[in-house]
């Protein structure tokens, strides 16, 4: 494989590990509402993706995955409403960790990294592309 | 006949080969933007006195006086070493030191670069198709 083939091979390893993220934000988004259906359970806990790289001992190039999925392990924030099927002994019912505008700017990290990666594999393809030329 | 043999062409595919491989270490800085702990790569800047030299005589060759021997010589380090960067213009908390703006512009610099010695190659094939009598396209 020649190095510009390389590199549009990693870009869309970036690609699919931001594509990852981004699926990850949207689990989050929809989420932002999920309460709990017995009383005085945990609602939906936020979700986060971790990146790591790896060596692709094919290419010869560090290319980026996702590590894994984890837990956002902070507190919950609480609403006082006695009447709701989750509340606990108290009246408390306890609302997701997921803070939407958080989530808006992950998207746009997320989006703004995608859309760097395209870049990469259009001029990879371009400077293939006029290589080509060569031979006309 | 054998481009190779003409310096300039050799020059320019050297150029495009480090060019290329460039692009490879920044496809691997972009993709690799948000993991912590990643280290910005470049490769060397090409040596122009190194390439000049390169293009004009190899590398000595051990001599060969009997059949069984091996053809052997220094071996060629290239002038394309990948190397970490010290110097990024910040690194974020994750300890990671892509800036997605810097790898840009170094791509599209790249990218210049590249298309810079095709048209040179285009330009001197030209050259050549003139002094074959084809006239210059």
């Amino acid at each position: 494989m020649d190095d510009l083939s390389k590199a549009s091979h990693i870009a869309s390893f970036g690609m699919k590990a931001q594509a990852k993220r981004l699926r990850v934000v949207a689990e989050n988004m929809a989420n932002v509402e999920s309460l709990a259906t017995t009383p005085g359970g945990e609602p939906y806990r936020r979700k986060l993706v971790t990146f790591k790289s790896e060596l692709e001992r094919g290419m010869d190039a560090e290319v980026v995955r996702v590590r894994r999925t984890v837990r956002d392990m902070s507190d919950f924030e609480r609403d006082y409403n006695p009447s709701h099927p989750a509340a606990d002994a108290a009246g408390y019912v306890l609302k997701p960790n997921v803070n939407p505008l958080i989530e808006a700017m992950d998207l746009r990290e997320a989006q703004r990294s995608y859309e760097a990666n395209m870049h990469v594999v259009t001029i990879s393809r371009e400077m293939v592309g006029k290589t080509l030329e060569l031979l006309r | 006949m054998d481009f190779d043999k003409l310096a300039i062409f050799r020059m320019a595919r050297m150029r495009m080969d480090w060019l290329a491989q460039r692009q490879k270490v920044l496809a691997q800085n972009i993709a690799n933007a948000d993991t912590p702990g990643y280290r910005a790569k470049d490769v060397r800047e090409l040596n122009f006195k190194r390439m000049a030299l390169d293009a004009v005589d190899t590398a000595p060759k051990t001599a060969v006086t009997n059949p069984a021997h091996i053809a052997g010589g220094l071996p060629h380090v290239g002038p394309y070493r990948e190397i970490t960067e010290r110097r990024t213009f910040e690194t974020s908390i994750d300890g990671n030191p892509i800036v997605l703006e810097e790898q840009m512009e170094k791509m599209s610099r790249s990218r210049s670069g590249y298309t810079l010695a095709l048209s040179l190659i285009r330009k001197n094939i030209n050259m050549l198709n003139t002094a074959i009598g084809k006239g210059g396209g």
